[in-house]
């Protein structure tokens, strides 16, 4: 069973990593087609780490993980605080790997000597002796047979913590203009937005680039107000987010204003007019809404709009003119004529090139500086304590139940004359490669012991 | 001369070394092996050298990281672990026919990150978000289970190939040890690759959640990383519970090291926080 959840998850997730996790319904219809879009979409695939069957997947498992760790945890226990170990030399004795030779010295001797190597290596010995053999018993690492339960406990904590910060916690993001600030914060994945019982102020934002014109780092200078009283002072940078109250401020993003610039019409302007085929130039004052003819019949031209801020295709070109281009026989045309960007008009490649000269009346106060906005990420999650106290939990865990096994080793020493019978053998609940190393080292160390003293 | 040289040097020492192993395993000279592992000794230090220079280098060019922030610094680190945790397996198990199987991994590695035009080794500096003594936990940590879960793999096949011949009539695979010694050293690496996977895993979530404020995001990577950790967490309960042995814990130490590839190059071919690995 567990293996076939674990398994399940691991292939379900595939799924997940293939198909874009998206809430652009539009596009994914385009791509998959009307049919297979619903099929999708009914199984919530465009969202199935928060659908309802991988969840119901991961409940199996934690039930399941559950029951049989309560029910296995039972016997352990039992096991675990037994102040007998109850150990049976039978089970010792059928060992395959268990050593056995004879020494040349009397029971008593060899026993001295076993005392002092288990004693050494595993604690406290026990002694039982069934005439004429004398039994010896010892342990190590019994509690580490917990060690797989608190990995599953772990397991459990993480599912806790997670399943706390979704429902007491929130995530949300929030863009503040340098000097301004905000209580608002627009939760992910929906359009609704929370109040915070605190406002944000964005004091300075400052970001420095590479040569190659990456950004380096980007830090914002916050200030937390509470009744318009600061509470708190930070200043954050990527990887160093501000804590306040079990709420986070992360340094998620930035980006600029448009500068702003007058909305007044501009009263006159000078145009200077090519005329391709020739190079010839001249100059002509017009204003808004006057039409104007060209030289050498190439038709009139008519200042038609004014625009502060002009976006074309997400780019800030700033204050621009809009012309209408009329020639006889011809649609009309529109050119646009930025007032920062004299050469903008070669690019149309027309018959005449048109550049701006001189405005009044628009008051173009271009902003030296350009003003940034912070993008930052808000969240709270009551839920991270417990998540990592489980990341803390399963490493140690981890390292518990793989590396350490409860070893127990069992010798028996059988008299025989002058010398004396002895057999070593191991038991571990895991590693048996690793016990089969230590009862050879054992018996190794006990037949060199056997030689020294004569 | 730069570090990037040297590491194409050191590139072909662990072709000799893979090629000497090999040569020893084939033409059944246990002999061999020894100036196998020299060679391969060799390679590790040059690599290890090649990873210091490199961190070096970044700091005359003044952008001061460690290398393991692209896929180029990755590859190097990678063969690198291979290395280092193949010799130390050799050392203490004392079983060096593995060395055929698990050196022509480093030497791949380090291949495929020196040769590909497709992977770029000059130094960049960090995007803000890779500022982080996390990340240096985290990539150390990931590289170490990666390389134990590559020599389980080599491991795998080595016990699968083993297989083919049951009455142990070949000469060749009589050099491999015991399949007992196999499928348990299989399950060695598998358990220690599992662990530093797992430090991996949480240690990125924890450089996660001070970056992005998330400790966990369902990003393509850390998906996948979650898959091949669930795919080797059932191999374990397989091992520990249903007592499973030999040839299906084989079968599924090969599919768990195809998601490790997958985690570590088919992901970047799907979008996510993680594509930076691309550069
Ligand atoms: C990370 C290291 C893990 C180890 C070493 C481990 C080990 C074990 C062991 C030994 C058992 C048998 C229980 C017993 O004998 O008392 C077991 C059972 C189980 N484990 Fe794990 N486990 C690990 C991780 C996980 C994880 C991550 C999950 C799930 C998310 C999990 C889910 C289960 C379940 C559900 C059982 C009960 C299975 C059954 O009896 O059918 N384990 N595990």
């Amino acid at each position: 069973m567990t293996l076939v959840l674990l398994l399940t998850l691991a292939a379900t997730s595939i799924l997940g990593t293939v198909i874009p996790q998206q809430d652009n319904a539009a596009a994914a219809i385009e791509h998959y087609g009307e049919t297979l879009y619903s099929i999708l979409h009914f199984f919530d695939l465009f969202d199935m780490y928060h659908s309802w069957w991988f969840q119901v997947l991961f409940l199996l498992l934690t039930a399941n993980l559950l029951v049989c760790s309560i029910e296995r945890l039972s016997s352990t226990w039992k096991m675990f605080f037994a102040r007998d170990p109850g150990f049976k030399p039978e089970r010792f004795k059928k060992q395959q790997d268990r050593q056995e030779f004879t020494l040349q010295r009397p029971q008593e001797e060899v026993a001295d000597s076993v005392r002092l190597l288990l004693g050494k290596s595993f604690g406290k010995v026990h002694e039982e002796r069934l005439d004429p053999e004398l039994y010896f018993f010892a342990e190590k690492y019994r509690w580490s047979r917990l060690g797989v339960y608190v990995v599953h406990l772990s397991v459990l904590l993480m599912l806790v913590g997670g399943l706390i910060g979704s429902l007491f916690g929130f995530q949300g993001f929030a863009t503040i203009v340098e000097g301004e600030s905000t209580s608002q914060v627009r939760l992910r994945g929906s359009d609704r937005s929370i109040a915070l019982d605190f406002a944000i102020k964005c004091e300075n934002f400052e970001v420095s680039f590479y040569d190659s014109g990456a950004p380096k780092e980007f830090r914002s200078d916050l200030v937390l107000l509470r009744d318009g009283r600061k509470v708190h002072t930070k200043s954050i940078v990527v990887n160093d987010p501000l804590r306040y109250q079990g709420i986070s401020i992360y340094q998620a993003s930035y980006g600029r204003l448009p500068p702003k610039h007058s909305q007044a019409e501009p009263e006159s302007v000078t145009l200077k007019i090519e005329t391709r085929a020739t190079g010839e130039t001249r100059t002509i004052a017009t204003g808004m809404d006057q039409t104007e003819s060209l030289p050498a019949g190439l038709g009139t031209l008519t200042l038609v709009d004014f625009q502060p801020n002009f976006q074309m295709r997400g780019v800030d070109l700033g204050p621009c003119l809009l012309a209408r281009h009329e020639q006889a026989g011809q649609e009309p045309e529109h050119i646009l004529l930025p007032l920062n960007y004299e050469n903008f008009d070669k690019m149309r490649q027309g018959a005449v090139i048109i550049a701006v000269q001189e405005v009044t009346g628009a008051e173009l106060e271009h902003s030296a500086e350009p003003v940034y906005y912070t993008g930052l990420q808000i969240k709270k999650d009551p839920g991270v304590r417990v998540v990592y106290l489980g990341f803390i939990l399963m490493i140690i865990g981890c390292f518990v139940a793989f590396f350490l096994s409860h070893q127990r080793i069992c010798t028996v020493v059988t008299p025989e004359g002058r010398s004396s019978r002895i057999m070593i053998s191991g038991l571990a609940n895991k590693n048996n490669l690793g016990m089969q190393r230590k009862v050879k080292k054992l018996a190794d160390s006990l037949a060199e012991a056997g030689k020294e003293k004569p | 001369m730069n570090s990037s040289y040297l590491l194409s040097i050191v590139t072909f020492v662990y072709g000799l070394g893979a090629f000497l192993y090999l040569a020893a395993w084939v033409f059944q000279k246990e002999s061999v092996a020894v100036p196998a592992r020299w060679v391969t000794v060799l390679a590790v230090l040059g690599n290890t050298a090649g990873i210091l220079w490199r961190w070096a280098e970044s700091y005359q060019l003044g952008i001061g990281h460690a290398p393991f922030s692209n896929l180029y610094e990755s590859l190097v680190f990678c063969a690198w672990t291979i290395g280092v945790l193949y010799l130390w397996l050799e050392y203490r198990y004392k079983i060096r026919i593995i060395g055929a199987f698990a050196t022509p991994l480093a030497f791949l590695a380090l291949a495929y990150a020196s040769l590909s035009p497709g992977i770029s080794s000059s130094i960049t500096p960090l995007i803000p978000a890779l500022k982080s003594n996390w990340l240096m936990a985290h990539v150390v940590t990931c590289f170490f289970g990666y390389a134990a879960f590559a020599l389980a793999f080599g491991i795998s096949l080595m016990y699968l190939v083993k297989l083919l011949d049951p009455q142990e009539r070949s000469r060749i695979l009589e050099m491999f040890p015991p399949q007992r010694t196999l499928d348990e050293l299989t399950y060695q690496m598998v358990i220690f690759g599992f662990l530093f996977l797992t430090i991996g895993i949480i240690t990125g979530a924890v450089w996660a959640n001070s970056a992005w404020g998330s400790y966990w995001s369902w990003d393509p990577k850390e998906t996948w990383s979650l898959i091949t950790w669930l795919v080797y967490a059932a191999l374990i309960h397989a091992r520990m519970m249903r007592g499973w042995q030999g040839k299906r814990i084989a079968y599924l130490s090969i599919l768990g090291f195809a998601a490790v590839i997958f985690t570590y190059f088919g992901v970047n071919y799907l979008p996510g926080l993680h594509s930076y690995a691309q550069t």
